[in-house]
């Protein structure tokens, strides 16, 4: 009798327990929530106020004059750089963006996994050494080029356009070059000495069977590529002067050091540009994670 | 069963370089065009004083640009500033660990939710994410000194004010790091072994107990890393600061040591130059190596050896 009551008053109190310990973690989750997306809410906000509205103090939660889109309208039809014949700074900006960025990640995906590819699973002399080499080459500091790299490019006449921004990524990046080889261990020699004995060579053992059976590391890998140049700052902060040519990212920039006192603007701008990679992100969110942990375990 | 075996030796021949090297190196040819080919000029530009951007009528000074940075009073403000901005990045380790440690909890419910939520700031551009912090952090109409004044409280200029300045970028910086920090360490819980928590469980250790004594440790290797590449990314960091601290910020205090770097290459080139640029990116590569090199040295005590 003394023991049941005693079973039953533990096992109340594990409940109990249980449940204090659940809406703490409830609380925790949730205002650390909140302090991820409010940011995002108060852009998203502004963008759509009017520019006396969005300078009222105290600030407001939503829109005080009603829903206005004349930021969007200002971002998405006005050449704000100049030097754009009349054509949309950001539009321009985002075309330019795509034409650097889309060529660059799907050669460089090519070329990563072709080298990966390789290291997987080919035989050939140097092959520790070559791994050795790009594995030093990860530890190396990018800024302790920028300085002599922009001097060459300077002197070949390339400042100023795309191509410093492209051709280094075209040879593949050792990070993705690790995580596909990853991958490609994975995949069964036998599916390769079938494929061999069939008369397939090299190549087309890559094209006919690694490429098929690696599709969603490869995307995992032209995803985070195409994010990071997507949203590359530094590069296109140094070698692009004319307006023409600024990517998104620098053009949104260049709205920020103009238009300070037109924040709806500057924020419907911010808006266009965070929609497209969060998009991405929402739709493809298992290849992030995935890409994430393989790259950074083992 | 005979022609397999005439077979045999010959696709091995096949299998033996033909591709192999030429496709593994294709990355390692690149980088000894765009990144061995600059690394040793660099070396050669920092010992020179050159004209702009020009290699002609570049003169030999030897170790004159390094002592010119050494001895600027701005340099070391910079180095400050860095490592004052790097507090972020224990606290996102402490914080995203927490995150991932509730996530663990089997009665919480939207896991998957909360797991993006924390995530989105990753995808986002440094720019824009930029522009929207200047914004909730600005003295008058931002919304962070709204809500405090919700409970009377006056904020201050953040980033107009020399002290405020760095704590508010520590909390943008950790604002952007927790759910980077939060998939791997959610990757690192669940691989570790239940069978540990039972036996503790049994030896009757409670929650903080298994947690300081089991998991911890166990995941180990996972902090180390986080905390390595954190470290290298911080003593890099550079583009949100030239974008809410233009032209240092207040009293400086938004100058990283890329950011001076920055100045003394492109922004300032005239007064500074390119030996002084690249001498700076010696000094900061150092920097970069020596802490790094501490971490692993230190990691011996802490980090389990797998």
């Amino acid at each position: 009798m003394k023991n049941e009551t005693l079973i039953r008053k533990s096992t109340f109190e594990y409940k109990w327990r249980a449940y204090l310990k659940t809406t703490i973690s409830y609380v925790f989750l949730i205002s650390l929530s909140l302090f991820i997306l409010i940011p995002f809410f108060v852009i998203f906000v502004t963008s759509f106020k009017t520019r006396a509205d969005s300078l009222a103090i105290p600030f407001t939660w939503l829109p005080q004059e009603g829903w206005h889109f004349e930021g969007y309208i200002n971002v998405l039809f006005a050449d704000l750089s100049g030097g754009g014949g009349g054509a949309s700074t950001i539009v321009r900006g985002f075309l330019n963006t795509l034409i650097v960025v889309v060529p660059t990640t799907l050669i460089g995906l090519l070329t990563s996994a072709l080298s990966a590819y390789a290291f997987a699973k080919l035989k050939f002399k140097g092959k520790r050494v070559g791994f050795g080499l790009l594995l030093i080459t990860m530890m190396i500091p990018g800024v302790i080029m920028l300085v002599p790299s922009y001097m060459i490019y300077d002197q070949l006449g390339l400042v100023d356009s795309f191509f410093p921004l492209m051709a280094p990524g075209m040879f593949g990046a050792a990070a993705a070059v690790f995580f596909l080889r990853q991958f490609f261990q994975g995949i069964p020699d036998e599916l390769i000495e079938a494929a061999t004995m069939d008369g397939m060579g090299e190549l087309g053992v890559f094209f006919k069977i690694m490429l098929p059976l690696s599709k969603p590391a490869l995307i995992a890998q032209g995803i985070l590529g195409f994010i990071a140049g997507y949203n590359d700052y530094f590069g296109p902060l140094i070698y692009l002067h004319d307006p023409k040519r600024y990517t998104l990212q620098i053009a949104l920039s260049y709205f920020e050091g103009t238009y300070v006192n037109d924040w709806p603007t500057v924020m419907a701008g911010a808006v266009i540009t965070l929609v497209p990679t969060i998009i991405i992100f929402l739709i493809a969110q298992k290849y992030f994670v995935e890409g994430i942990t393989m790259t950074g375990f083992k | 069963m005979t022609t397999y075996e005439k077979k045999k030796p010959i696709i091995h021949k096949a299998n033996k370089s033909k591709w192999g090297l030429g496709l593994a190196i294709i990355p390692l040819v690149g980088y000894a065009i765009f990144g061995l080919l600059p690394l040793v000029l660099s070396v050669v530009i920092s010992l020179f004083d050159l004209n702009g951007y020009r290699f002609e009528g570049m003169t030999f000074v030897g170790f004159s640009n390094f002592s010119s940075v050494i001895s600027d009073p701005l340099f070391f403000k910079s180095i400050g500033n860095t490592l004052y901005a790097m507090v972020s990045i224990p606290l996102t380790i402490v914080i995203s660990l927490l995150i991932a440690t509730v996530l663990m909890n089997p009665n919480i419910k939207g896991k998957g939710i909360f797991r993006i939520i924390f995530f989105i700031p990753y995808v986002c551009s440094v720019v824009a994410v930029s522009i929207m912090w200047r914004w909730i952090l600005d003295g008058e109409y931002g919304t962070i000194n709204h809500l405090l004044s919700l409970i009377n409280i006056q904020g201050p200029d953040w980033l107009g004010d020399s002290r405020s300045f760095m704590p508010a970028m520590i909390v943008m910086s950790i604002w952007s790091g927790l759910g980077f920090n939060v998939i791997l360490f959610s990757a690192a819980l669940t691989n570790v072994d239940h069978a540990l928590y039972e036996a503790a469980e049994i030896d009757g250790a409670g929650t903080i107990r298994k947690f300081f004594s089991i998991t911890l440790p166990a995941i180990s290797p996972v902090t180390f890393y986080i905390l390595v590449i954190s470290v290298i990314g911080g003593l890099q960091d550079f583009a949100r600061f030239q974008i809410m601290a233009p032209g240092g910020g207040p009293d400086n205090a938004g100058l990283t040591v890329v950011y001076y770097l920055y100045n003394a290459g492109f922004t300032n080139v005239i007064t500074y130059g390119m030996g002084i640029a690249s001498a700076v990116s010696w000094v900061l590569t150092i920097i970069i190596a020596s802490i790094t090199a501490f971490n692993f040295t230190a990691s011996k005590k802490w980090v389990a050896q797998t």
